[in-house]
């Protein structure tokens, strides 16, 4: 530690005077007291190593450099480091500690051990801490023999030299972050089988949100959008940001939200599409939009939602719809590569507790026929007719045919009949029906 | 009762635009009134009042003229039914009273049967190039063209030069007016044996996809005819067996074998005169699976046999 650090850190020693002995208090009003603190009586070699630190008040500019759990390698062996993390857990085993860190997805093993420099009182300090607490630690990285299991983090841990509480948390905690992300297995009927429930989770979705499957997601959507923009802005596409609050409905078809504006009242938008329309109509070629979307269906489904956000493109095109609908496939692979080559660890930690099959795709996208995926469905005994649209029972038939056959998750349905699709689209000239 | 003046005038031609492509009268069905512009006022009138009365019926009575108008369709739809049913009927009939046309739907042309072949899925490594689909296209350039898309799977994330090579030499076969029969061509991370897939099952490697190919076109690839067909089959085997030997000794033993079918006098494997599947497949396992330096002597003329073929 360097020398500026003396200053503060008496009077956190002062600090942690003062609580250790209300925690012994405490303890001893707890037990009744009949039991004597043991803390207080031993010399106590580790004092000004650990204890809790006073609220953060911008008082003091600290030149000291912080790692991320997540860069803690083997590279780093042997290198002091001071690192704030959550605590995750503790487990004591007499004169050692074993805690896991853990920052955004990352965890890492910390061991509080008794030595020369580090006294008993600090290791029971560390395993009374609260979970979930933020905690300063300074600490030496090690190398370790067999990998540490259960730590993103597995081929190094952290041996504790000073032990910091920043911020304590709720010993009581509504729901455990182990709990929220324990593996889906339906069929281990054996294993530990706690779950949280769902109305739990969003009822303090702060905790919820600290589960490395939700850190993940949310990686992965900041992700589906920058691919989308990056695969645009290639393309030549300009990025529009078009109203929310609209005068009137903007497409028909799909209800409005009405809300109160000034003296009179004004409708969420539904979809961006009539500002896109205006963009090309304007002269801008090729534009795209990511919104929010609001709609008023009050029906209960998974292809309904009132708000969320959308990914609107929308271009002029020279002769053939099909050079937009290649535009569109080729978005769509160059989302899923990005996904797939810069987001595998996020697609694993999802996996891992949610387990899935890899999504697969062909490049170029497979375009199929409506008729050829009517005759498809016809095989197994589903008829479509011509003119009839696909129901969602046999579109998702359609796609598990369409994945048994081609072994892809994506493909694009192409020549929908003219009948179920929206009045104001091109008829086919060659064709009738579609 | 006395007459009432028309709630609702209609006499005011409406112009429509001619920048947009017509759509289908929507209202049309409700007793033609839109197009009754056209005619006299007089008759027009009877348009309006019959609208009138229907708005007021629904008001009145909504319910009960759903449940007509639901009948009314139903009834509609057993009508059609029922003409189905009746044209379904005779037809039967005819076919049964006359066996000609059973020997009409025979001799269908062979533009008709290759319609009726399924679309082919092949999954193949791009680091096994499947150049059987090479020569396929010359055997059968007169009677069908291969339309070949290729697609990159999702679990190989680029193709080797040799693949694209390959590719591009698919891709320069000239298509002309015959028939043809989609194939798609997808790149993927599986063993070195192609697969083919037409239903839940793949066959497996270049020689059976071949023989499967073999009896779906069996008018121009069969070989079951052939007074040779064992010969062909053991040939079909061998290269089955080649692609799947991972030691030299084993593949100079079957190459040993291979180069005994060569026989004088005769340009392909297994005394043949014209090119057989088998060639195909060998030709392929070889290129795949085989050191060039591993071929010699007879198998060597044969195998630049086969390079000739697919270079024409």
């Amino acid at each position: 530690m360097s020398g500026g650090d003396e200053k503060p850190e008496s009077k956190k020693a002062a600090k942690k005077e003062q609580k250790k002995a209300e925690k012994a208090a405490k303890k001893a009003e707890h037990r009744g007291g009949d039991e004597k603190s043991v803390v207080q009586e031993e010399d106590d070699v580790s004092v000004g190593k650990y204890g809790i630190l006073p609220l953060i008040k911008s008082e003091h500019k600290l030149n000291r450099q912080y790692y991320y759990v997540g860069e803690l390698k083997k590279e780093y062996a042997e290198k002091v480091v001071w690192v704030r993390a959550r605590f995750q857990t503790a487990r004591a085993r007499g004169k050692q500690c074993f805690i896991v860190l853990r920052q955004r997805e990352f965890t890492v093993q910390l061991l509080v051990n008794v030595s020369e420099t580090i006294s008993k009182a600090m290791v029971k300090f560390a395993s009374n801490i609260s979970k979930e607490s933020i905690v300063d630690v300074e600490a030496k990285v090690v190398k370790v023999a067999s990998e540490v299991a259960g730590c993103t983090q597995s081929d190094v841990e952290l041996v504790a030299s000073q032990l910091w509480v920043v911020s304590s948390s709720d010993p009581q905690l509504p729901l455990q972050i182990e709990d929220a992300s324990r593996p889906e297995k339906p069929e281990d009927t054996e294993g530990l089988n706690i779950r949280v429930k769902q109305d739990t989770r969003l009822d303090n979705r702060i905790l919820d949100l600290r589960t490395a499957t939700n850190q993940a997601i949310f990686k992965l959507e900041a992700g589906v959008c920058r691919l989308f923009r990056e695969g645009l802005t290639r393309k030549g596409f300009t990025e529009i940001h078009t109203p929310k609050i609209i005068p009137a409905a903007s497409e028909g078809g799909a209800n409005v939200f009405t809300v109160s504006y000034f003296k009179g009242s004004a409708y969420l938008a539904q979809s961006p599409q009539l500002y896109k329309q205006m963009a090309i109509a304007g002269d801008f070629d090729k534009v795209f939009t990511v919104g929010a979307v609001f709609r008023a269906e009050d029906s209960n489904t998974h292809r309904h939602l009132t708000e969320f956000v959308g990914l609107d493109m929308e271009m002029a095109f020279f002769h053939h719809y099909h050079e937009v609908v290649a535009e569109i496939g080729q978005l769509f692979i160059y989302i899923f590569k990005g996904l797939r080559d810069q987001f595998k660890f996020e697609i694993d930690t999802v996996c891992q507790q949610y387990p899935v099959e890899p999504f697969t795709f062909l490049d170029p996208p497979l375009i199929l026929h409506y008729n050829e995926g009517r005759r498809m469905l016809a095989e197994v005994g589903v008829e479509v007719g011509p003119e009839e649209d696909l129901s969602t029972p046999a579109e998702k038939l359609l796609g598990k045919l369409v994945k048994a056959k081609y072994d892809t998750d994506f493909y694009i349905l192409d020549k929908y009949p003219l009948a179920v699709r929206p009045f104001y689209t091109m008829p086919d000239p060659t064709d009738k029906i579609s | 009762m006395y007459e009432i003046r028309p709630i609702i005038t209609l006499d005011a031609p409406t112009k429509l635009p001619n920048c947009m492509y017509k759509l289908k009268n929507i209202h049309a069905d409700l007793d033609n009134v839109l197009e009754e512009k056209s005619l006299p006022p007089g008759t027009k009138k009877v348009g309006t009042f019959k609208q009138v009365e229907q708005f007021l019926k629904n008001i009145e009575n909504r319910e009960m003229a759903a449940l007509e108008d639901r009948q009314e369709k139903l009834l509609s739809q057993l009508e059609e039914l029922k003409k189905i049913m009746e044209s379904i009927k005779s037809n039967l009939n005819k076919s049964s009273n006359t066996p000609n046309s059973c020997n009409k739907t025979a001799k269908i042309s062979s533009a008709a049967k290759v319609n009726n072949i399924p679309d082919i899925v092949i999954n193949v490594n791009p680091r096994y190039p499947p150049y059987f689909l090479l020569f396929l296209q010359r055997l059968l350039k007169n009677e069908i063209s291969l339309n070949i898309t290729c697609h990159l799977h999702s679990s190989v994330s680029e193709i080797s030069g040799k693949s694209e090579a390959f590719i591009s030499n698919l891709e320069k076969f000239p298509t002309n007016g015959v028939p043809s029969m989609n194939i798609r061509l997808i790149w993927k991370n599986i063993g070195p044996n192609a697969e083919l897939s037409v239903s839940r099952f793949p066959v497996q490697g270049e020689a059976n996809i071949l023989r499967f190919l073999a009896r779906t076109l069996d008018a121009y690839l069969g070989y079951e005819k052939n007074p040779n067909v064992a010969k062909i089959d053991y040939l079909l085997d061998l290269s089955y067996k080649l692609s799947n030997t991972n030691s030299k000794s084993s593949r100079s033993g079957i190459l040993q074998c291979l180069s005994k079918h060569v026989l004088p006098n005769f340009k392909w494997l297994g005394g043949q005169n014209k090119i057989t599947i088998a060639d195909i497949a060998v030709y392929d396992s070889l290129v795949n699976f085989a050191n060039k330096n591993e071929i010699s002597g007879d198998l060597n003329k044969w195998f630049n046999n086969c390079e000739g073929y697919i270079k024409s």
